[in-house]
């Protein structure tokens, strides 16, 4: 038993030392600076300015978008390119044959990712709505919190997926790019699933983000839509265990290969 | 070799590291869609907050919005290479201006952006209930050409002081977000003063305003002079920024945009 909470202590910790190391970096990459703080900016300058006299259910809604907008392409960029990055940066071979299992390295990395850009673009929301003085209604902070654990976790998990297909191509950028506009389209942010066509529209059943943005959205208005969590939470389970999966077949073929250092 | 020789040399240069940097399969499955999509995603935007007549004044924003894609973030890669690879001091010991072998060498990037806006026009248009607009936009094409090359002008001025700063991705992403918010592309002149200050001297908001006052048979010959007057100011300004890079790296022995 003793050795079991010891076992689960120190998988604790290479989480905790992982996310802290990813938020370091994040911190110092000048893309943070695009997704976090410009891109949150003008997203939010080109759906206000052109609503005459919106509701504030309205503007929740807009807010919301936004940051799960900015919050997709922080992932991409971030969470999804941690093993990327470990590859250019030759540490992803040492992860790989480390003592610890090299999952807890990535998804502590993701999950730093995902935390650092959660914070950064919601101070960027707030002050713009300051700046703009539009007032946004927050009605239920404590389910509004939990909400944003659950963008997290998603995040980290459609991270892990997403960065296990980017390693394994040369034009992971180019992927990264094609990868954030079906989101936007289809993933219920900020444009609605009926404006699209109706072929299309299931699509978005399947994307975590559409459940996040109606619940965030019903919890800052008072109307608390606990069914649309709990897709959003088997969504991030679902995305986890593919992801887990991918992760362990790419690294079995790495070996097989013995091109680890070259993955 | 000739001016003529260099010039030429320098575009068959161009197309050869286009190619080899962005082979089709990856420009066809990724890099379009990206565009279309994004051209998509902000005409729903503006259906989303302006109705009908929001979408339509987007979907014009937004065709001029993609080309950015290419010939500013595209065209900041020109100069980027020389600095990866370390060539920069070649160019110096050449004699030639560096900003006029850059600019021949992002022509394709400039051809790219005008068939970005062509499948922009073929597809998102029927796509978005805007056929009526995708046609009546045809005969200005010309005016898409024109911006092209004025925002590939800016896209080289801003990538001289940046690549050595190893601030590229944030200067060009930063000055393709301020034409989306300043351009007059998706927020009609007029919502903010100082957003329109700002957009007056940044390439694209004429010429998009030219193309609105066409569609309205307003007279536009106005905007398309002053859009082809602005991009003149940024590409003698990224004359100048590359001439002062080139003596400084002189002065100084960094000959690598360092």
């Amino acid at each position: 038993m003793s050795d079991l909470v010891e076992r689960g202590a120190t998988a604790l910790e290479v989480l905790v030392i992982s996310a802290r190391m990813q938020i370091s970096q994040t911190l110092s990459a000048t893309t943070t600076v695009v997704f976090a703080f410009i891109q949150p900016v003008v997203l939010l300058i080109v759906t206000l300015l052109p609503l005459q006299d919106p509701t504030p259910r309205q503007v929740s809604n807009i807010v919301v978008g936004v940051l799960l907008t900015a919050f997709w392409t922080a992932t991409v960029w971030g969470s999804g390119s941690v093993l990327r990055h470990d590859r250019a940066m030759g540490t992803l071979a040492h992860s790989l044959s480390g003592v610890m299992d090299a999952r807890l390295v990535v998804i502590g990395k993701g999950l730093g990712s995902s935390a650092i850009s959660i914070v950064l673009v919601s101070l960027t929301v707030g002050a713009v709505m300051v700046v703009l003085r539009r007032l946004v209604v927050l009605e239920r902070p404590g389910w509004l919190l939990l909400g944003l654990l659950a963008v997290l976790a998603s995040g980290a998990a459609v991270g892990l997926l997403v960065g296990s297909i980017f390693v394994l191509t040369r034009y992971g950028p180019q992927l990264s790019s094609a990868l954030m506009y079906p989101v936007f389209l289809l993933g219920g942010m900020l444009i609605p699933p009926d404006l699209l066509p109706p072929a299309l529209r299931w699509v978005s059943y399947g994307i975590s983000l559409r459940w996040l943005q109606q619940f965030l959205v019903g919890a800052a208005t008072g109307e608390l839509e606990l069914r649309a969590l709990a897709f959003a939470i088997a969504l991030t389970l679902l995305y986890g265990l593919l992801g887990v999966l991918l992760f362990q077949r790419i690294v079995t073929r790495a070996r097989r290969d013995s091109t680890l250092e070259l993955f | 070799m000739s001016s003529s020789e260099i010039s030429g040399a320098a575009v068959r240069l161009g197309f050869l590291e286009y190619a080899a940097a962005n082979p089709w399969r990856i420009v066809v499955t990724a890099d379009w869609p990206r565009a279309v999509l994004q051209c998509f995603f902000f005409t729903l935007l503006g259906t989303v907050t302006g109705g009908p007549e929001g979408g339509r004044f987007a979907f014009v924003g937004s065709l001029a919005m993609i080309m950015t894609l290419d010939t500013i973030i595209g065209v900041a890669d020109v100069p980027a290479l020389e600095k990866w690879v370390g060539t920069f001091y070649r160019l110096q010991l050449s004699g030639a201006s560096p900003a006029g072998i850059f600019a021949l060498r992002s022509i394709p990037w400039v051809v790219r952006a005008v068939i970005t806006v062509v499948s922009c026009l073929v597809i998102v248009g029927p796509a978005t209930g805007n056929a009526d607009l995708s046609l009546s936009l045809v005969p200005v094409l010309p005016l898409f050409v024109l911006m092209a090359v004025t925002t590939a002008a800016a896209g080289l001025a801003v990538a001289s002081p940046a690549i050595g700063r190893r601030a590229d991705v944030v200067a060009t992403n930063g000055l393709t977000y301020l034409l989306i918010a300043a351009g007059g592309l998706l927020v009609p002149a007029g919502r903010a003063p100082l957003l329109d200050v700002v957009g007056y001297v940044l390439p694209l908001r004429h010429g998009v305003l030219a193309i609105r006052d066409y569609l309205e048979g307003r007279p536009w010959l106005g905007e398309a002079a002053l859009e082809l007057l602005v991009g003149l100011g940024w590409a003698l300004l990224a004359v100048w920024l590359y001439r002062r890079q080139s003596a400084r790296a002189r002065l100084t022995g960094s000959d690598d945009f360092a």
